[in-house]
């Protein structure tokens, strides 16, 4: 595990954790690379949003305590996306790849 | 009469398969093997009303109805109303805990947490079923009387 173990031995259920991670930053991937849909406030948006929300949710819960802080911050991004208070210019949608790599990074197997 | 944990159903609205399974790990930790979940907030409802368990973990985020107006729904329902509901939430604000409570939760335990503080949690709650009557599981099939 990339980081802190947690208290409870979970080791059961990481390896399984870490396959629906994987699929859901593939996901993730997917979603970006249709920006236009982003940008349109369309399902790719939703989509990133559902999946940030749900890593950080589960993340520190399961011992990775960046993919929660990771997730938290995509999670504000999409948020501010979908509330129009931050354009989908490039740079963000940069922003939002250089979070999913990381994640990547984590669960690269 | 004393209970088991193999008398105890809990019934899991979620729709984060990774969460499903940790609430699932944590109710096998506890011994409880009758753990229905779902995925969705009618299905949760349908459930509820069939299976009558001792106490919901309800996600608030869920596809189609949404995990507060389940909450609200159950209440509502004359053989629902009385079963304890703990939320589990990604929803982090003040209004949403108020709501959540407001609408009859027990609890609200704000993802991400730590499994061992959830699990000393629903410990906590079925001891104190053990260790009183109420509050009890509506009669379901063939259990009637028993809760």
């Amino acid at each position: 595990m990339s980081d802190s173990e947690p208290a409870l031995d979970l080791s059961e259920i990481v390896g399984l954790y870490k396959e629906d991670a994987r699929r859901m930053i593939q996901e993730m991937r997917s979603s970006l690379g249709r920006w236009e849909e982003v940008q349109a406030l369309g399902p790719a948006l939703d989509q990133l949003r559902k999946l940030s929300h749900q890593l950080r949710g589960s993340g520190r819960t399961y011992g990775f305590f960046d993919v929660t802080r990771i997730g938290k911050a995509m999670e504000h991004i999409v948020d501010k996306i979908q509330k129009r208070r931050l354009s989908g210019d490039e740079r963000v949608k940069t922003s939002i790849g250089r979070k999913i790599a990381r994640l990547e990074t984590i669960f690269k197997p | 009469m004393g209970f088991t944990s193999e008398d105890r159903c809990i019934l899991v609205c979620e729709d984060d398969p990774a969460m499903t399974r940790i609430f699932q790990f944590l109710l096998r930790q506890q011994g409880i093997r009758n753990v229905p979940t779902t995925a969705n907030g009618e299905q949760a409802l349908a459930l509820a009303r069939k299976e009558k368990p001792n106490l919901i973990l309800l996600d608030l985020m869920l596809p189609g109805k949404d995990g507060l107006s389940v909450l609200k729904e159950l209440k509502e329902d004359e053989a629902c109303r009385l079963i304890p509901v703990i939320v589990v939430s990604g929803k982090e604000s003040q209004n949403q805990v108020q709501q959540a409570m407001a609408a009859g939760a027990i609890d609200y335990v704000i993802k991400p947490f730590e499994p061992m503080e959830l699990g000393a949690r629903i410990r906590s709650f079925l001891d104190s079923l053990s260790a009183e009557s109420a509050p009890a599981r509506p009669p379901s099939s063939g259990l009637g009387g028993i809760f």
